[in-house]
């Protein structure tokens, strides 16, 4: 799969992004890391350009319940439904749920094992093969527990 | 080959659709079947390296200044698959900061474990923008080996980046992939030492006859970018360095096709195993079991 890693908005901590990033393509996918400081739009875009179909999100700054929904946004409003988006990072339960109603399919915490972001994947290609709703725009309520 | 299935993709691409476009460059990287288009004639530059160079750097600059004089800029950046997993880490767009990306076309392209394989693919690339009109055309690769300067050689012109403290000019002189550049851009003048490089690597060129042009710039700073985009621009084809380049071309082309051959791993064992020499091994490659 091609995978955009991004990292939005005012948030300069990638060590994680890039962790994450070196596990994918150890798991055997094609990875583009965006670099630091991404507009929402931006990376909608890159992902548009790239081919990709899924976005991983790396976030630590506090501002995931604005940043993911508004990514979510753009995505849909691109015809752009079919692409995954999931998240890492600090985010708090509460806020959670919020973002899973955005579209978000994934939200990978602190003490995350490698191979569960590889695991969701494998999930996510074959919910697409069985047409079951996977994507940002695709409805329904699956999300990776 | 003409087949519809790509047409309505074509047709969007060239209403400056962007998804139709990647999608279309996705079906040309995987040797799908593509609609015959006309091509246009676009500048093609092939820029290849050592890691660190400051290669991405300078693309990022060069694409910005030419797209402020309104050309219309495709990049393709070509990086190594992992050999263990096949997956790839393409991070080439990360230093992509002073070009427009919603003027600018990039596309990151993981090598997939061949040399020889992808330039076919980058090839169908390129001529899919050629098709939709875009002025220039730059396929980047990471190495100053012979299987990125195949890869670069899908273009009709190269461009070799070089940086100051980089014991590897010998190692590029000794590879002979100096003289085979059309212009080299010694990177990083702002640094202590870059005239020092370029010295060595235009004394490493002093000998050969119609030696490529050495222009010393700063990609961090912005300086020397006027002459080197007036350089490039006045490159005129070198048959002979033309010649060099399409036998490494033609080379990693073969090198792939005789590594998918069923005898190759036999192949392969069985020199490992020094059951047979190199010549044998070659030769079951090449003419399949029973011939040995």
């Amino acid at each position: 799969m091609r995978i955009i890693i991004a990292k939005a908005g005012l948030d300069g901590h990638d060590r994680g992004a890039k962790i994450i990033a070196r596990a994918l393509r150890d798991g055997g996918h094609e990875v583009i890391y965006t670099g630091l400081r991404r507009t929402p739009q931006q990376i909608v875009s890159i992902t548009r350009d790239e081919d990709a179909s899924a976005i991983g999100i790396s976030t630590l700054s506090g501002a995931h319940s604005r940043l993911l929904p508004m990514i979510c946004k753009i995505l849909k409003d691109a015809d752009m439904d079919d692409i995954v988006v999931f998240a890492g990072g600090i985010i708090p339960d509460p806020d959670r749920d919020a973002i899973y109603s955005a579209g978000v399919r994934a939200i990978f915490g602190p003490g995350t094992s490698m191979t569960e972001p590889i695991r969701f994947l494998e999930e996510v290609q074959s919910r697409r093969e069985d047409g079951k709703p996977a994507g940002v725009g695709e409805g329904g309520d699956w999300r990776w527990q | 080959m003409a087949m519809k299935s790509s047409e309505p993709l074509f047709d969007a691409a060239s209403n400056g659709d962007r998804r139709a476009l990647a999608k279309l460059l996705t079906i040309a990287e995987e040797g799908g079947p593509l609609h015959a288009y006309d091509r246009k004639p676009s500048w093609i530059l092939g820029i290849t390296g050592p890691p660190g160079a400051g290669k991405s750097t300078l693309i990022d600059r060069l694409a910005s200044n030419w797209s402020d004089k309104g050309e219309k800029i495709a990049i393709l950046a070509v990086d190594p698959s992992s050999p263990v997993s096949g997956g790839a880490l393409l991070g080439d767009r990360a230093r992509m900061v002073f070009s427009d990306p919603s003027k600018i076309y990039f596309r990151s392209v993981s090598s997939r474990g061949s040399s020889g394989g992808i330039s076919n693919g980058v090839r169908r690339m390129v001529e899919v923008l050629q098709s939709l009109g875009w002025d220039r055309i730059l396929i980047e690769t990471v190495g100053a080996g012979q299987g990125e300067f195949a890869i670069a050689s899908v273009a009709d012109r190269v461009m070799l980046v070089e940086g100051p403290d980089r014991g590897d000019i010998l190692q590029a002189e000794k590879a002979g992939i100096l003289e085979i550049a059309d212009i080299i851009a010694c990177n990083k003048s702002d640094l202590p030492g870059s005239q020092e490089s370029v010295n060595s690597i235009k004394e490493g060129l002093s000998l050969s006859e119609g030696a490529p042009e050495v222009i010393s710039v700063s990609a961090l700073k912005g300086s020397g970018l006027d002459d080197l985009m007036e350089s490039l621009d006045q490159i005129t084809p070198n048959p002979d360095r033309l010649l060099m380049r399409s036998s490494m071309l033609l080379d990693s082309i073969l090198a792939d096709r005789m590594r998918r051959r069923p005898a190759y791993e036999d192949a392969m064992q069985a020199l490992a195993s020094r059951t047979i020499g190199p010549d044998e091994a070659a030769d079951m490659v090449e003419f399949g079991n029973g011939r040995v």
